[in-house]
């Protein structure tokens, strides 16, 4: 069987940001879901167990980080990384990162190469021929 | 779910149709991408010989390019009732192959045209109707109505195939404009760099090779009078240059002149120009000014992947990053402006002290050095020094207010003129104290000579009470007062010196910095002192 693709949640409420990101995970083999407010992403992450979650900080219903706060408590989701895009005026301290599953910040406007890399860097423990391995 | 190219899981996919045979029952042609006939009807004889014969390959490629390229996507009709019908897909690796289907209506295996097809492959009509019948779809009206159906869908899925292409594009723009602004707006905020120009140029030309797909990126200064000192014929280079860096050093600077020329041209061409021809590819160049002067280049060449041409978006993110360096350039001149300007008036304060008092002259220079290595050796950073550094300059230019003939006067003072002496710091406060940028030296000019017992001037403030910077003051300050000659005393030898030093650890020293001053390097500090003795020869 064909490995299976690392799936990634996008969670954000501006679909340029959606759009682009998409585009760049999946020429590069990812699948790609998407939520576009943080009340969507936790439903999406609890019913489809990604293996990464890609979310927006500031977003009308339900901001990014009281997600990422909620997929750390849920047992299901709490090991699923979390990279967060957020605004430079959002400074966050360590102390509040620690209770959550976020991995990684990045500075709104961000670039999608970047994004790449650090997804792959944060997935590559466990790579994507594991991930087949186990789904077969 | 995937709205742009492949994905891995759905490898699966392009062969299905390889199973069209079986499950629609027709006759079927299956091309791949490039026009290359993958699969042929299965078919009995005599059908397999007509269906299989040069003049029936002859009409499919006639038509298999146009139906993949989406040039057409109507079927082809044989002979009246007998129709070739494209359907096109996309498959997993995002490219477009290609099924036709023989659809016959019943009446074309009677008409005289399939006789005639019959007689020319030399085949029995009666044994060829028998094998064709699995490509009659009955009434003749439905067989019309299912190759139109098949057509029409075959028309949008090619327009839908372009309109993907097209969103895939806007994608990749959109994602290159998303790396240009992050790219900008990274290098906006690292502007602020002012102290380390090359430190921001390399980083600026790691960004771009990180960015762009060329092989190397550099940066080039010429000789200028607009040159910034670390700057000044510097090449920078990020990646692999394709010859050596000094060949590239000569054969940029004429790339310069040719500007200046106003011969410059943002693309060199291998055959018009010798860097490009050496390189064997395109080199990009925008040129960085500053005053309306070209003051260096940024350059990008040998350009990888699928397409090596330079593209407009290329140049606009170098021409952008050119003009970022050019602003930066003229940020760190002002900011050198500003600093020579501060630095002449702090100069300028000292001199007029140094003039009221010939023994001390270059006194404020030697304690600053001497600070500024025992606050390193007190492992305070670059930066902290730097600041005490500037305090051991002005630390004593207070001493304008004390007269001149209590300055000079070789004998013992009296406690009134001692009292002058001993207001220099209130002094030296009050003269910098509006000075925004002085404000963190203040504790250092205030309390320099406080001591370590509570015994000191002018506020008696004891052990860590006094500034940290002030008790880095006092140590320089009596070593070099005790190392110079004075009106009242020759200079005492280095041992005595610093024997004294470790005698008043604890009592007029923090006696924990002593031990570090006594252990620094005075080389230096020597080379200083014999400076200041030529200057002094020179000035009488």
């Amino acid at each position: 069987m064909t490995p299976r693709a690392k799936r990634i949640l996008v969670v954000d409420d501006e679909p340029h940001v959606v759009y682009v990101t998409r585009y760049k995970l999946e020429t590069a083999g990812y699948e790609v879901l998407v939520a576009s407010n943080g009340e969507d992403g936790l439903k999406t992450a609890c019913a489809e167990l990604p293996d990464a979650v890609v979310t927006d900080f500031q977003m009308p219903g339900g901001d990014g980080f009281e997600m990422a706060l909620r997929l750390r408590t849920n047992a299901s989701t709490a090991d699923i990384p979390v990279i967060m895009l957020t605004a430079r005026t959002h400074k966050l301290k360590p102390s509040e990162l620690g209770r959550t599953s976020i991995r990684h910040l990045m500075e709104k406007p961000f670039s999608p190469t970047e994004l790449l890399e650090k997804l792959t860097e944060l997935l590559c423990g466990h790579g994507q021929n594991d991930a087949g391995d186990r789904a077969a | 779910m995937s709205m742009f190219g492949s994905e891995p899981s759905r490898g699966e996919q392009g062969s299905a149709a390889h199973g069209w045979d079986e499950t629609v029952g027709l006759l079927t042609w299956h091309f791949d991408s490039q026009g290359r006939m993958t699969a042929k009807p299965v078919a009995a004889e005599p059908a397999a010989r007509w269906l299989q014969s040069s003049s029936m390959q002859r009409v499919l490629a006639s038509n298999v390019g146009n139906w993949l390229g989406g040039a057409e996507t109507a079927p082809h009709e044989l002979f009246a009732g007998c129709r070739l019908v494209p359907v096109s897909w996309t498959n997993a690796g995002g490219e477009t192959e290609l099924v036709v289907i023989m659809i016959m209506e019943a009446g074309a295996l009677e008409s005289p045209r399939f006789e005639t097809i019959c007689e020319e492959h030399e085949v029995d009509p009666a044994g060829m109707r028998a094998a064709m019948h699995r490509c009659v779809l009955t009434p003749d009206s439905y067989a019309r109505q299912v190759s139109m159906l098949l057509g029409r869908a075959n028309a949008e899925r090619a327009s839908a195939a372009q309109r993907h292409a097209a969103a895939g594009d806007l994608a990749k723009q959109l994602a290159e404009a998303y790396e240009q602004i992050s790219f900008l707006y990274r290098l906006t905020r690292e502007m602020t760099a002012l102290d380390s120009p090359k430190q921001f140029v390399t980083a600026l030309c790691k960004q771009l090779h990180h960015l762009l797909a060329y092989r190397w990126i550099a940066v080039r200064y010429v000789p200028s009078r607009l040159a910034i000192q670390g700057l000044e014929r510097e090449v920078i280079v990020e990646g692999e240059l394709p010859f050596p860096a000094p060949m590239f050093s000569e054969l940029s600077s004429h790339l310069i002149e040719a500007w200046q020329a106003d011969d410059w041209t943002h693309v060199l061409e291998p055959d018009s120009n010798a860097i490009a021809s050496l390189a064997g590819s395109q080199i990009v160049v925008e040129e960085v000014t500053y005053d309306d002067c070209v003051i260096g280049a940024l350059l990008a060449g040998n350009k990888e992947g699928e397409d090596t041409d330079w593209s407009t978006a290329d140049s606009q993110l170098l021409d952008a990053a050119a003009g970022i360096l050019g602003a930066f350039h003229q940020n760190v001149i002002r900011y050198e402006e500003l600093r020579s300007l501060f630095m002449g008036s702090v100069r300028a304060l000292t001199a007029t002290v140094d003039a009221k008092d010939p023994y001390t002259r270059g006194h404020s220079d030697r304690v600053a050095h001497l600070a500024r290595q025992l606050a390193l050796a007190a492992k305070l950073g670059e930066e902290e020094a730097e600041r005490v550094f500037l305090a051991g300059v002005v630390h004593d230019v207070g001493k304008i207010g004390v007269p001149e003939a209590i300055l000079r006067k070789p004998g013992k003072l009296s406690d009134e003129e001692f009292d002058h002496i001993k207001a220099h710091p209130v002094t030296g406060f009050n003269i910098l104290k509006d000075i925004p940028q002085m404000a963190d030296l203040l504790p250092g000019v205030l309390h320099h000579h406080e001591r370590w017992d509570g015994k000191g001037y002018p506020r008696g403030l004891a052990g860590e009470e006094i500034p940290l910077m002030a008790r880095l003051l006092a140590l320089p300050d009596s070593f070099d007062a005790m190392s110079s000659n004075r009106a009242y005393r020759p200079a005492l030898p280095r041992e005595k010196v610093l024997e004294e030093i470790r005698n008043c650890a604890g009592t007029q020293f923090d006696p924990k910095l002593a031990s570090r001053f006594v252990t620094l390097d005075f080389s230096e500090y020597d080379a200083m002192v014999g400076d200041h003795r030529h200057q002094d020869a020179y000035a009488a």
